[in-house]
């Protein structure tokens, strides 16, 4: 039994960061990497999402039905950030370690 | 700097179909080790700005993250054991004490370890602790071949123990269509999995063995008439045992795979569908360091035993830094074929420092016991080993019982146990008395099987 191929990643809603504006802690993988393109590409999907649930979090409100589901959505993401951006960003990077921290 | 047109999407699609993760499974070693210091400082830094315990234990040597330059100066990170674990527990924040991360309102899951080698420690997780250990199963998983087209039976308790609770949530993740056995009892696992035509499951090396015996009085054959074609071993070295795990893939007609983890540590080792004689640390997920077991120096070489160190890269609520797991493992000289460029441990783990015993002078580890035993056809599955202490010397006593439908009697029985004898001797550099007893008399056991009883100290 085989897995379907990895589909190409969807367009990200976000813009790439202009040369030269990193994000502070970004580490970006090594020119000749071959996995680099994708995996940048993923993390920005993946940061795409974090912002999102952070925001619908803190529009819900304590609304518990949004606010336990945004969190389940964060732990989600981390396990995203784990497989992907982890493997960009430096510890001074790692934003999202713990969300609920102040 | 990233420039798109220097690089291309990557050889991302065929290795999809092999590896959980094909960028981080197939990380170049430099590059991986980077990942690993960078996580091993932020969960150190972690532990420290958060733990009561860890600030403590560090402050006592005077370590301090900053101290963190180069992933060589991991070894600087004072150790963690149970014996600490256990003595902050039961305290404020009740019951995990100051070992504890974050806010008790934090905390969805309790489990405890199963107390095998002392008061049981309790283990709390946060969800993302708990996402983050079906993730490592799904590594795992995903290794040994399950798919979204497997049927995978959990024949446990899905009780208070970790065991295979991470499992479940990793196969739902993976697609996996799960059937949960838990309070069913096996003669009813059984039938429900022939029944619905499993063709995965999970458990303990010797429950998997007790189940076929079972399967065979109800007169069902699970090689023949069950459907299970996978089966992942864990809680007991059995798996990674040769004997043993021929035992069992010929018992159930189906791969058998080891994992390793524990409660305190998460899941962090697996056999791969290669199967080259070894089991893969997760370096993704952690970090395992191996030290001499007298002199606690570094082992980076092959050939050489010593004891697991290991640190949890990415549990936050009550965090697992430097680790003394007891497990004793040696890594292996050569890659695996697989293409994971994680590191294998020859053999998994080979047995655990607090059981590895010296017996008349000479090292024993119980696990060289069960390969030998289960190498011999006309013996049944179940042995019993009891080392006790007459006058001055160490006796070693060993109970066996024949393999269903062998008789053994006179000159059998002579022959069988004098083959045993020699190569108890030639494997372990020990004696022992043997005595074949009665089929079925020896105790069974559904979880970890305690077959290894050292009453010296209670006959002394």
């Amino acid at each position: 039994m085989s897995a379907p191929p990895v589909p190409p990643p969807a367009a990200s809603p976000v813009p790439p960061p202009a040369s030269g504006s990193n994000p502070p802690g970004f580490n970006p993988p090594e020119v000749g990497d071959p996995y680099a393109e994708l995996l940048v590409e993923l993390d920005r999907s993946v940061q795409a999402i974090r912002e999102a649930a952070l925001r619908l979090k803190k529009a819900a409100d304590g609304m518990q039905a949004v606010e336990r589901n945004a969190d389940r959505v964060l732990a989600s993401t981390r396990m995203l950030e784990i497989n992907v951006s982890d493997l960009l960003r430096d510890s001074d990077g790692f934003a999202s370690w713990d969300d609920h921290r102040e | 700097m990233i420039s798109g047109g220097e690089m291309s999407r990557g050889p991302a699609l065929s290795p999809a179909a092999t590896y959980w993760n094909p960028i981080l499974e197939t990380m170049p070693l430099e590059r991986l080790r980077e990942v690993q210091f960078r996580k091993f400082r932020r969960i150190v830094t972690w532990a420290y700005e958060n733990s009561r315990f860890h600030r403590a234990h560090y402050q006592e040597t005077g370590f301090e993250p900053g101290d963190l330059r180069t992933l060589d100066d991991a070894t600087l990170v004072p150790k963690v054991d149970k014996g600490h674990m256990r003595g902050i527990q039961r305290k404020d924040p009740f019951p995990y004490g100051d070992m504890l991360c974050v806010p008790l309102e934090r905390v969805t899951e309790f489990r405890q370890t199963s107390g095998t080698t002392g008061q049981a420690v309790y283990q709390a997780d946060t969800w993302q602790d708990w996402e983050w250990w079906a993730e490592s199963w799904s590594y795992l998983l995903y290794a040994q071949g399950y798919r979204d087209t497997d049927r995978v039976f959990l024949p446990f308790g899905y009780n208070i123990f970790v065991a295979f609770w991470a499992a479940h949530y990793a196969a739902e993740k993976m697609g996996c269509e799960v059937v949960p056995g838990g309070v069913l009892d096996t003669e009813a696992r059984i039938l429900k999995m022939q029944e619905l035509q499993t063709s995965a499951m999970m458990a303990t090396p010797t429950y998997v063995l007790g189940m076929a015996e079972t399967a065979h009085s109800l007169g069902i054959d699970p090689a023949r008439d069950l459907a299970v074609r996978r089966i992942t071993c864990a809680g007991e070295p059995g798996a990674s045992i040769p004997a043993t795990k021929r035992r069992i893939e010929e018992a159930w007609g189906a791969k058998v795979y080891d994992h390793c983890g524990a409660t305190e540590i998460g899941a962090w080792g697996f056999e791969c569908e290669e199967q080259s004689g070894g089991i893969h640390v997760n370096e993704g997920l952690f970090l395992a360091q191996v030290e001499d077991l007298e002199t606690g120096e570094l082992i980076e070489e092959p050939g050489r035993r010593g004891k697991m160190i290991i640190t949890a890269l990415d549990r936050i609520g009550m965090p697992c830094v430097r680790f003394d797991s007891k497990d004793v493992v040696e890594w292996a000289d050569e890659p695996c074929s697989c293409g994971r460029t994680f590191r294998l441990f020859k053999g998994g783990v080979v047995g655990r420092s607090d059981d590895i015993t010296k017996v008349k002078g000479v090292l024993l580890a119980p696990s060289a016991i069960e390969e030998v035993v289960r190498s011999f056809a006309q013996l049944g599955d179940e042995y019993e080993v009891e080392v006790t202490k007459r006058g001055d010397l160490d006796v070693i006593s060993l109970k066996v019982e024949p393999a269903p439908g062998v008789d053994l009697s006179g000159p059998t029985q002579d022959e069988v146990l004098r083959g045993l004898k020699d190569q108890l001797r030639l494997k372990t550099n020990l004696g022992y008395k043997v005595e074949v007893v009665e089929a079925g008399s020896l105790p069974r056991y559904a979880v970890k099987a305690r077959r290894f009883k050292d009453l010296r100290k209670v006959n002394g």
